[in-house]
């Protein structure tokens, strides 16, 4: 059955490309996609086969008169396993056949809308644990995207605006120095927290200062700060945060996920944190691939006629602007949704989201490669499709794209 | 950001070691491995150990009087019965692993399924704080004088959370169930006829006949295998998803997998409390599987979780300080202790030598060890930990001696490579890279790191494909327990007896041990054990393992069981406690 929606989905969506992008178009990408889903899922397959190899166990499975490739199910039974329950193990997963045909039964599998096992001891379904655990993540990357790009748009625009203007001179550079001692003095007498305090009061007014009219000293402004969020690894603001807002003080409760139809008040006290985290460590990439292509994008003739024309510095910038410089953003956004498994897993971790990036670990951890493989199969298509989808929202957002591709 | 950062760093040791330790804690979870002191292994997620509790049934020996909360800085004791309990309320405990599923019998059900499991079910007979077995779901519990024969008796009046009665026709069911499982069935392997020994003798009695004197047997009927489980559970054709149904003071009522365990009050509990009150206290608990053990640690702080279980060795300095400082309380924990160890693969060169086990003992300086990896924990000379039976403060161990070492090397000739297997958790590797460099220095072996995916693990033990590596197990508190791990019966094949024991005079007091209930014997008998060990050296013996129960300063009761013949139950070992008759203040 889900194979039949799967298919109707696929089918409509090639619909859809051939009216929105051309046959050709089409066609070209769809097979591409297809291409890169074979190879993504049999190297998985393959790969997954091959860490399996440890030859001491190998060697200790065949003196025991098991067959060598017996190890995953002495994980999956652990402490139970015994001789009968490890053979028919091996015979339900065909562990003992070529890869190819253990990849063929996958596929197989697949078309007929059996997503197999979460984990062969137990049986239960891995399209329970996905229904489960597949909300968490997505929500989880929707948000941190809204964050991210609601952090950086603004200002990546902001900066892009400021880049190159005369503005306000910041103070001269030898009182740089002067200001850095001073807080490591308060620092030295007052300790961690009086120097983040005297780190905050510095700051605060700094961007006031250049907020207003700032000029290239609030580009640079900007672009520091993201600098400084990018090398803050994601642990880092995940761990600090939480730190901060759920146990220094009582803003954030360690409740892990809420369901919105537990309420969507609770379901939003449950997410903000954590989307924070993942919005913070995604913005500064956002918004510096976002700024470059503003600062370009507004140095060209049709800006300088848009400019001409009257019409207003916002209405110049968001309306004709923005609109050709966010390819590049669309890109890189639609390349996180590899965020959805393996970006937002210590997120998940630290706040104890349970979602599909743990679950990935734990199949990794105890070697379930038929789950495994449809994970990576699934996100594999999340990527692909939604990779291809941005490819058709160029066409939508920038007409050249659509020209180029016609040609 | 920065500031952040800086401010959340100042603002506590915690914090530190919460960012230090998330990216152990991560990759923990990642292998599965729990970090405890130095990083072991344990089939459930953050928790350091290997707790095979499937076979013999994990027995928890609680010498302590489970109702005493001490404040472990200045002694400050808590007498719940002088609070008196609070009804209602819902109480959050932090579980370290989600539980695979409730479906006992081929489940490894360790200290997470058992915190959850002893809400909803309950056990044929409990283990109270003397240590003895004595009858709890159970009117009577009888055995012939050669342990062969036990005749089981339930009380009247009890039933299931379905509205079934517990009869003897479910315990019948229940027992056989369990002896046809993976890992239960490991438990009642010596019945004489499997699950057709199990035989119902009338309306409330069920009697098991074994091939073989089984004294132990009371003991393991006191946790899972001995659990009522409802006729309804074991027939629904879907049950390794299916919610437990049990006889026990809370029911079952969700089960989110990663998310949470909701068990909610049963109206129709059977017991009372010691002072007849009815039980249970609380309205609901939630249980909540947290793997990641600096999130645990966090959510306590916070205050937003209740009850937690900690076996993460870097963390006891901060539960048996600030928190306890900040008015939060431990439970007190067993006599009863997991030994942290090195087993030997004593089957395989260059192990199987008995004399380069002793001088590779004489070559380990345990002290520097402990200095490193375990400094809170006690040193461990056997499997028993200090006030449980069989323990021996002399053992004969082989102590460090580099240059008596260094004499057996010589003149038996040193192995041309020792491996050390460990799993790719840093904690462990360390460990690892510890004894690698002492054994170097100390006396010239040449020694080498294999490490292996912490899946990978249970597989190399149990096929014998190791020389060496970090275990943690024991503490059961009945020795008989231990017949699987020591018994040469399981030294082939896939084998339990991990480290290949074949010893005739260890089996025969292990044999002993199961044909007497006599403490005092049990209490010879496994010290003989004790010395067999020290002089053979089948297992480098490190350090004895310290859990953590912390709860909240608001909630009382934790470790609490009333048994109905009056006294109480054993409070817990190795994580596991009660929270049963837990009760939290009026908010």
């Amino acid at each position: 059955m889900i194979g039949i929606v799967l298919l109707i989905l696929v089918a409509l969506l090639a619909v859809w490309i051939i009216r929105t992008a051309g046959w050709r178009f089409a066609t070209k990408r769809l097979a591409q996609a297809a291409l890169i889903l074979l190879i993504v899922t049999f190297g998985t397959t393959w790969l997954l086969r091959l860490s399996v190899v440890d030859e001491k166990i190998n060697e200790a499975l065949v003196e025991l008169d098991l067959p060598a490739e017996s190890g995953p199910c002495i994980v999956a039974l652990g402490t139970g396993a015994d001789r009968e329950s490890v053979l028919g193990c091996v015979d339900d997963l065909k562990l003992d056949r070529p890869v190819y045909v253990q990849y063929g039964s996958w596929l197989g599998s697949m078309f007929s809308g059996d997503l197999g096992f979460a984990q062969y001891r137990t049986q239960i379904p891995l399209s329970k644990v996905l229904g489960d655990r597949a909300p968490r993540s997505l929500l989880l990357f929707v948000y941190s995207q809204l964050i991210a790009l609601g952090l950086s748009v603004p200002a990546g625009v902001w900066a892009a605006y400021q880049a190159g203007k005369p503005g306000r001179r910041f103070p001269p550079t030898w009182l740089l120095p002067l200001i850095i001692a001073g807080a490591g003095a308060l620092g030295f007498v007052a300790g961690w927290s009086g120097l983040a305090i005297a780190i905050l009061a510095v700051l605060v007014p700094t961007y006031l200062f250049f907020g207003y009219k700032g000029g290239s000293g609030g580009d640079g402004l900007v672009n520091t700060s993201a600098f400084v969020i990018l090398s803050i690894p994601a642990f880092v603001i995940g761990e600090s945060l939480r730190y901060f807002f759920a146990i220094r003080s009582d803003v954030y409760d360690l409740v892990g996920y809420i369901s919105p139809t537990e309420g969507l008040w609770d379901h939003a006290r449950s997410m903000w944190l954590p989307s924070l985290v993942l919005g913070l460590a995604l913005s500064p990439v956002y918004l510096r691939l976002l700024r470059s292509d503003m600062i370009a994008n507004l140095q060209q003739d049709f800006t300088a006629v848009a400019k001409a024309k009257g019409l207003p510095n916002w209405w110049v910038l968001f309306r004709h602007v923005l609109r050709p410089s966010t390819l590049t953003l669309l890109t890189v956004a639609g390349l996180n949704i590899a965020q959805l498994v393996n970006g937002a897993i210590i997120t998940e971790f630290i706040f104890d989201l349970d979602g599909v990036g743990s679950y990935f670990l734990e199949a990794v951890a105890a070697k379930e490669f038929f789950p495994l493989q449809t994970l990576v199969a699934i996100v594999a298509i999340l990527f692909v499709g939604t990779n291809t989808l941005v490819d058709i929202f160029y066409s939508a957002v920038d007409p050249r794209v659509r020209a180029d591709d016609e040609k | 950001m920065l500031a952040l950062v800086l401010f959340a760093s100042a603002c506590g040791s915690s914090a530190d070691e919460a960012v230090t330790g998330a990216v152990d804690e991560v990759e923990d979870v990642v292998t599965g491995d729990g970090e405890g002191d130095n990083g072991a292994m344990e089939e459930d997620a953050d928790d350091s150990g290997m707790e095979e509790d499937a076979d013999d049934g994990a027995m928890e020996e609680d010498a302590d009087d489970g109702a005493m909360e001490e404040d472990a800085d200045d002694g400050a004791m808590e007498e719940d019965a002088d609070d008196g309990p609070v009804y209602g309320g819902t109480l959050t405990a932090l579980l370290e692993a989600e539980s695979d599923t409730w479906e006992i019998p081929g489940a490894n059900c360790a200290v997470s399924c058992i915190t959850v499991m002893r809400t909803v079910a309950e056990p044929l007979t409990i283990v109270n704080d003397a240590g003895e077995v004595e009858p709890f779901l159970l009117e009577t519990y009888e055995t012939n004088d050669d342990f062969t024969e036990y005749t089981l008796t339930l009380r009247d009046g009890i039933t299931f959370h379905d509205g079934t009665a517990a009869d003897g026709a479910a315990m019948q069911r229940s027992l056989q169930e369990m002896a046809q499982g993976l890992l239960q069935g490991q438990v009642l392997v010596d019945l004489v006829d499997g699950p057709d020994s199990i035989e119902l003798v009338d309306d409330m009695t069920v009697k098991l006949t074994f091939s073989r004197p089984y004294a132990t047997f009371g003991y393991n009927i006191a946790e899972r295998t001995g659990w009522l489980i409802a006729p309804s559970y074991w027939d629904d054709p879907e049950r390794a998803a299916a919610l437990m149904v049990g006889t026990g003071p809370f029911k079952m009522v969700e089960w989110t997998r990663g998310e949470q365990t909701v068990v909610e009050k049963n109206d129709d509990y059977w017991r009372t409390d010691a002072d007849g009150n009815a039980l249970p206290y609380l309205d609901e608990i939630v249980f909540r599987p947290v793997p990641d053990v600096s999130t645990r640690l966090a959510t306590m702080e916070a205050g937003d979780a209740d009850y937690n279980m900690d076996s993460f060795g870097e963390n006891s300095a901060f539960w048996e300080g600030e928190w306890l400082d900040n008015g939060g309380r431990l439970l007190v924990p067993s006599d009863d202790r997991e030994t942290t160890y090195l087993m030997f693969n004593n089957a395989a060169p260059p192990f199987d030598d008995p004399q380069v086990r002793r001088a590779l003992a004489h070559c380990s300086d345990r002290d520097e060890y402990m200095a490193f990896r375990a400094p809170n924990d006690t040193l461990a000379n056997g499997p028993f930990a200090k006030g449980a039976l069989g323990y021996l403060d002399d053992t004969g161990f082989p102590q460090f001696d580099a240059e008596e070492g260094n004499r057996i090397f010589d003149e038996i000739g040193r192995p041309e490579l020792i491996t050390y297997g460990t799993t790719n958790v840093p904690s462990n590797l360390l460990t690892a890279e510890l004894f690698v460099d002492m054994w170097s220095k100390n006396c010239g072996l040449n020694v080498e790191i294999d490490q292996f995916d912490q899946s990978e693990l249970i597989t190399k033990a149990i096929t014998g494909a190791f020389e060496v590596f970090l275990w943690r197990n024991h503490g059961q508190g009945n020795p008989g327990l231990e017949f699987v791990w020591w018994h040469s019966r399981h030294a082939s094949g896939l084998a339990l007896n991990f480290g290949r024991i074949i010893d005739e005079d260890i089996d025969a007091s292990l044999e002993q041990i199961w044909a007497t209930t006599d403490e005092g014997e049990l209490d010879s008998l496994a010290q003989d054990i004790n010395r067999k060990f020290g002089s053979e050296v089948y297992n480098m013996w490190l350090n004895t393992t310290e859990w953590a129960n912390p709860y909240q300063p608001n909630v009382h009761g934790v470790g609490v069981l009333d048994t109905p013949s009056g006294n109480r139950a054993q409070t817990g070992v190795a994580g596991r406690s009660w929270l049963s008759q837990a009760w939290k203040d009026a908010s």
